[in-house]
């Protein structure tokens, strides 16, 4: 069976990290970050991906379904995998059952986060460049009004220390209380071996993948729709 | 339409904005007037975010600019005027889950400026509380927004809960978010779902003017 992985920049380190656990070796397409600022755009570049990829059997998908942006990808040219899961937060924090109350007042940060291009550093420097330091300061406070804590997520992915420094730096500016949580690769580990269990959404070949993939029930695809 | 106070608003311009607005309700122009030019200013942030141009906090900042001359006096509608009754009441949340408010305080602003009584629960708001809140207040329309793929399925328990506490005949219920479609719409239950809070807007009047 051939594989060929899909992955956001965004989960670099820890795709690769998890290609070192797995002994994986599939060739990887790595998509622009960016692209998760908005999902109409990233659905439509995945679907060129898609389109593109002829001569393998599964097409890997290291995403969620990140604010609806898979739904509606058909599957043109082979079967795809995809994690049934709300985007790379819940996946890093894969197995944790504290994981709805963590989401309800938490920003997430990893080093990928850190180092995306629109990351919520350079957001801030940004505003206090455009408009100084006093309204940069009131921005922040609507953007993020309801949150109480920034959490840096442990991926085992990257070098942890160098990002507690960034973080909590970055936590003074934004007044929000730093803190620290493992996470881990599994999920990716299952995806990149082939242990597609209810995690999994698996879409057959002329299939699609619907916005009820994601839900807990079982993975629900339209057939033969075109 | 006035191009200097669109540019002015498109590039952010918060002093000079606020100086032109004033300028113009001095020399007679209506809020609708107003509204109008600001809703083509805003509409340009949202294009040069898409664009990637634009952060975050620009979409941020344009709402600050938008609330501030909502607060305007000028500007506020006026409820005690006899003849200006209220067009409607609208219970308007972020629903269970979610976080995301930069749309539904957008939708919010441009409602109360038309006449409309907003009742802003927050957001993560449980279903229980769009319940409480529809038969404390005696609502016309509930708002429900939401950006994350979750939401779909909160807007859903939102309007089960609403149809077994009995109101769902009593109420016109609308869906804001980007990802929303006619398909999750019609899975949700919801009367109407738009990715656009003027189009929004204007189908809540269709409603109020039926209902009156
Ligand atoms: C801005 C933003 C943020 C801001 C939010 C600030 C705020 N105060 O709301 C910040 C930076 C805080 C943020 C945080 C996070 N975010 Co965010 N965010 C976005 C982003 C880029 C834009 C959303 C937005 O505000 N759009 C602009 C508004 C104006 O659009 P809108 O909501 O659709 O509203 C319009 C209409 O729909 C309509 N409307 C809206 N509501 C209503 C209601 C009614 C009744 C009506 C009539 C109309 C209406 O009117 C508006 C104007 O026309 C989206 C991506 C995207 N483009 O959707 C990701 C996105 C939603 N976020 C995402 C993620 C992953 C996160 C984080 C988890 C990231 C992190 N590292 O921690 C956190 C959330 C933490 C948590 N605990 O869950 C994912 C969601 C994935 C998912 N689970 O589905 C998205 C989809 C990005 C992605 N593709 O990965 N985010």
């Amino acid at each position: 069976m051939s594989n060929f992985i899909i992955a956001c920049e965004m989960l670099k380190d820890e795709v690769l990290k998890s290609q070192q656990n797995t002994g994986n070796k599939d060739p990887v397409k790595w998509m622009d970050s960016i692209l998760h600022m908005d999902p109409d755009k990233l659905r439509a570049d995945l679907q060129d991906v898609i389109d593109g990829s002829t001569g393998y059997d599964n097409l890997l998908f290291v995403y969620g379904s990140c604010g609806n942006g898979l739904v509606g990808l058909k599957a043109t040219t082979a079967r795809l995998i995809v994690p049934k899961t709300a985007d790379c937060i819940t996946m890093l924090l894969y197995g944790r059952n504290d994981i709805d109350s963590i989401r309800k007042d938490t920003y997430f940060l990893t080093k990928g986060w850190l180092e995306g291009e629109k990351n919520l550093r350079n957001e801030y420097q940004h505003s206090v460049d455009k408009y100084g330091e006093e309204k940069a300061r009131h921005i922040f406070k609507v953007m993020l009004n309801h949150y109480r804590y920034l959490m840096l997520i442990d991926s085992s992915a990257y070098d942890i220390d160098e990002y507690i420094k960034i973080s909590e730096e970055l936590a003074i500016k934004l007044e929000l209380e730093f803190m620290i949580k493992t996470g881990n690769v599994t999920m990716m580990d299952k995806l990149l071996q082939g242990q597609w269990d209810e995690d999994f959404c698996v879409v057959p070949k002329g299939g699609e993948l619907t916005f009820s993939s994601f839900g807990t029930s079982s993975c629900d695809t339209i057939l033969n729709k075109f | 339409m006035n191009e200097v106070l669109i540019k002015a608003i498109t590039e952010l311009n918060e002093d000079k904005v606020i100086k032109m607005v004033k300028s113009l309700l001095k020399e007679g122009a209506s809020s609708q007037d107003i509204l109008d030019i600001l809703q083509e200013g805003m509409d340009n942030v949202g294009n040069l975010y898409e664009q990637s141009e634009y952060f975050i906090a620009d979409l941020i900042m344009a709402g600050i600019i938008f609330r501030e001359i909502l607060n305007l006096d000028e500007m506020k509608f006026d409820h005690d005027s006899p003849k200006k009754k209220f067009v409607g009441k609208i219970v308007l949340g972020t629903v269970k889950g979610d976080l995301h408010d930069i749309g539904k305080d957008i939708f919010s602003d441009i409602a109360t400026s038309a006449g409309f009584l907003v009742y802003d629960l927050g957001v993560d708001v449980p279903p229980e509380k769009f319940v409480q809140k529809i038969i404390e207040t005696d609502a016309d329309i509930v708002g429900m927004s939401g950006v994350l793929s979750l939401a779909i399925t909160s807007m859903k328990e939102t309007i089960d809960a609403i149809r077994n506490a009995g109101l769902r005949d009593k109420v016109k219920i609308i869906a804001g978010g980007n990802h929303l479609t006619k398909d999750s719409g019609a899975y949700i239950g919801a009367d109407e779902t738009t990715n656009n809070a003027t189009a929004g807007l204007k189908i809540c009047k269709k409603w109020t003017k039926k209902i009156d």
